[in-house]
């Protein structure tokens, strides 16, 4: 809606929409002889700022009494174009941007027989600290993680990637919140094509709420079954400018610290800012390490169960007889055991996650209890069912990023060996496989195809190469198209 | 740009060969051990291969100039009707292996459940999917060769190759034939028909390496009866033993795959053959392609 020239009908529409809102401040005051308003909203402005700026309009009074008294439109076009006031570019014409600026931080000046305000940078927004993200760990790089503000994280990013190639677009989504995104990208390196088309979608989307950019995902990559997501996320700008560099999107969401990076790769999953720093033989190493533990984690259970139920002479027989003496204990089958110590692991991982960091240890010392002792002390599981559950617990924290897929397959591995035998093993591989391999965002296969055998490997992949030998060939997203 | 024919499913000749090297070894295994001697095999396999594969380059330039994959008209649709009737007899083959191999090795007909399943889940799957997958069942194959390798290696005697008896009298080993040595233009990307003529010589590799191990191991089995699966069932390694049902695993996992990649082309012989319609409809696909 239009803003008035009036302003008392102005300041009227304001206090319908917001009067009764406690941190709504609206203060008329008088310009060069102009009857005028200054809104803003508590604890998202600046006050000593904005003390700064009513001193040097105070400063500015002779200038203004000097000349003849003028109309609201001869007082805003000083102010605008003639002063050196900390005043947005553009001026506020709609209700809708008014909205926009005044929930931004900015204070609004309208005045008295001019239908447009001016909107002053006098932000002081309360946010989180910049801290390291709890979720991405690394020895070595930058420590920084993003904030919750969109602003202090697109600074963030305009930090490290110093170059005019970096563009970050920000629009407000069709949302109950107006929540601000932003679509960042690197003008040379990104793919035109895909950046309007994520921008399109981005722009067509209609979240009921928008709290963070994984929200987007029904949107940009729709479908009814999924198990593999081909969208990364990253809390570390340095993360976040190293992808934009690979050509890359990053879309970042205000009041998330989450970035999501589009398209995605499944090898990056394994990857993290420390493969980098270290030599090029101990990370391979480590992401050899990394792929071994996802496979145990989905596999071992079920593969144990297969074992031990349908094909107990590839078991050698020391360990054989002692998982048989173990099992003779308990009065459930092995397969219901396993699914049951799986569903328990979920369940108290769960409830640590969920609860208040003080109870958090009482919990674990209790579950250890549980788990460790008393349902084995009482006959109830099996040792090496326990064992099993319990590696394959930890070893799925090695990638985080991949605990969704590897939680619900685990448990399907489990119930295709346990009720199939070797060949419901043998299709519940087949079918990962191929979940792994259905999967694309942006015309790039999560997969990256490498035809076996004359191109088995990628140089950053399950390996990785030297990273001098590597920066002779820029890496770039769109390379791998499909 | 990649080339693809009107019609041609696009898959890569080593997905292609991944299945050729399945049928393959499902003859190796059921087939009777050392039959034809190894260097028959290796030699005269060797010019079945070529003169296969020349035939196939020459039949896939015919068929790629003639349209007989994706034209209109009577011969493509005779084409078309055949190789459907090739592809599916090969589905039954493949199918009819795999259940073998469960319910002689594994003792279950879980097959008979799991299969509809997977061709579900594959129902709507990209050829690019296909493909994909192949590299990872390449990859489990190639560590079952070299586990068996290492599982056989204090077994194997070169002086098995050379048997005191002269060779007994005996014709060209056997070469089946496959759908996929004649239907390239339907498989595989334009670029890619060259290679693709040479996929027997995947089946001849496949057979050759089983029947030269198996000759290195067993030497020339007497006895009538004596399947090749004896080779897997010669494994062991200190404590580990029976490596067999993990390499029958392997190769189970390469044809059920197999079955979901004839199911696809089936599918797409079908179409071809304007004998289903394709259902028009726009899908929301959003950021994924």
């Amino acid at each position: 809606m239009q803003l008035s020239s009036n302003l008392s009908e102005n300041l009227a529409a304001f206090n319908t929409m917001f009067g009764p809102s406690a941190d709504y401040y609206a203060k008329q005051v008088t310009v060069g002889g102009c009857p005028a308003a200054i809104l803003l909203f508590d604890g998202m402005t600046s006050l000593s700022s904005l003390w700064t700026l009513l001193l040097d309009s105070v400063d500015r009074a002779a200038q203004f009494g000097a000349q003849p008294p003028a109309g609201g439109r001869q007082i805003f076009e000083r102010l605008l174009y003639h002063s050196d006031l900390p005043a947005q570019g553009s001026p506020v014409g709609t209700t809708e941007d008014a909205v926009r600026m005044l929930t931004a931080g900015f204070a609004l000046l309208l005045l008295d027989g001019w239908e447009q305000g001016i909107a002053f940078s006098v932000q002081s927004l309360q946010f989180r600290s910049i801290e390291e993200p709890s979720g991405e760990g690394s020895l070595r790089g930058s420590r920084e993680g993003f904030a919750d503000l969109l602003r202090v994280n697109l600074s963030l990013l305009r930090r490290l990637v110093r170059t005019g190639d970096l563009v970050m677009e920000v629009a407000q989504a069709d949302t109950a919140m107006r929540t601000e995104y932003a679509l960042c990208y690197c003008r040379d390196k990104a793919d035109k094509e895909m950046v309007a088309r994520v921008r399109g979608i981005l722009k067509e989307a209609k979240p009921e709420l928008l709290l963070d950019s994984s929200y987007f995902v029904p949107w940009l990559l729709p479908v009814k079954y999924r198990l593999f997501t081909p969208a990364g996320y990253t809390e570390r700008p340095a993360v976040a400018a190293a992808k934009l560099c690979e050509g890359k999107l990053v879309i970042l969401v205000n009041g998330s610290p989450s970035a999501m990076v589009l398209p995605a790769l499944f090898a990056e999953n394994f990857e993290c800012l420390d493969d980098y720093a270290t030599t090029a033989f101990f990370s391979s190493f480590l992401r050899v390490l990394k792929y071994a533990a996802f496979y145990l984690t989905v596999f071992l259970p079920g593969v144990f169960v297969c074992l031990a139920v349908y094909l107990p002479e590839l078991i050698p027989p020391q360990l054989l007889y002692k998982i048989t003496a173990a099992e003779k204990g308990t009065p459930l089958p092995l397969f219901a055991e396993m699914v049951m110590v799986i569903l328990i692991l979920e369940i108290i991982r769960e409830a640590g996650l969920r609860m208040p960091q003080s109870l958090g240890h009482s919990v674990s010392l209790v579950a250890a209890l549980i788990i460790g002792d008393a349902a084995v002390s009482a006959g109830l599981m099996s040792t090496p069912v326990i064992l099993t559950a319990c590696l394959t617990s930890v070893a799925v924290f090695i990638t985080p990023s991949l605990y969704e897929p590897a939680t619900l397959l685990r448990l399907a591995v489990v119930l295709a060996a346990g009720l199939a035998g070797p060949v419901g093993l043998a299709a519940v591989f087949l079918v990962f496989w191929f979940s792994l391999s259905d999967v694309s965002a942006l015309g790039v296969p999560y997969l990256a195809s490498h035809p076996f055998p004359s191109n088995p490997m990628a140089d950053d992949g399950v390996i990785r190469r030297d990273y001098r030998r590597m920066s002779r060939r820029a890496f770039n997203i769109w390379q791998r198209r499909g | 740009m990649k080339q693809q024919a009107k019609g041609s499913c696009g898959f890569s000749v080593p997905a292609v060969g991944l299945g050729v090297v399945t049928a393959s070894l499902a003859g190796s295994f059921y087939g009777p051990a050392g039959e034809d001697p190894v260097r028959r095999v290796l030699l005269l396999g060797f010019a079945e291969a070529a003169g296969l594969s020349l035939a196939a380059w020459l039949f896939g330039l015919w068929a790629g100039q003639a349209g007989l994959f994706g034209g209109r008209g009577f011969l493509p649709r005779l084409t078309g009707g055949l190789f459907l009737l090739w592809f599916g007899a090969e589905f039954v083959r493949t199918a009819a292996a795999a259940q073998t191999v469960c319910r002689e090795e594994f003792g279950t007909n879980a097959l008979i459940a799991v299969l509809p399943v997977l061709l579900a889940v594959t129902w709507q799957m990209d050829t690019g999917a296909l493909d994909r997958s192949a590299r990872g069942l390449w990859w489990l194959l190639a560590i079952g060769a070299l586990l068996c390798l290492a599982g056989l290696w204090d077994q194997m005697r070169w002086q098995r190759l050379l048997p005191a008896e002269a060779l007994p009298a005996g014709g060209w080993p056997p070469a089946p034939l496959y759908p996929e040595y004649f239907a390239l233009p339907l498989l595989c990307r334009e670029r890619d028909l060259p290679k693709g003529a040479l996929l027997p010589f995947y089946h001849y590799a496949a057979q050759g390496s089983y029947a030269l191990v198996l000759a290195l191991v067993m030497g020339q089995p007497g006895a009538p009866g004596y399947a090749g699966v004896e080779l897997l069932r010669a494994w062991g390694m200190g404590y580990f033993s029976r490596l067999d049902a993990f390499l029958l695993l392997v190769w189970l996992a390469a044809a059920l795959w197999r079955l979901c990649l004839l199911a696809f082309v089936l599918r797409r012989l079908v179409r071809l053959n304007g004998w289903q319609s394709v259902r028009a409809g726009h899908q929301n696909k959003g950021a994924q392609m």
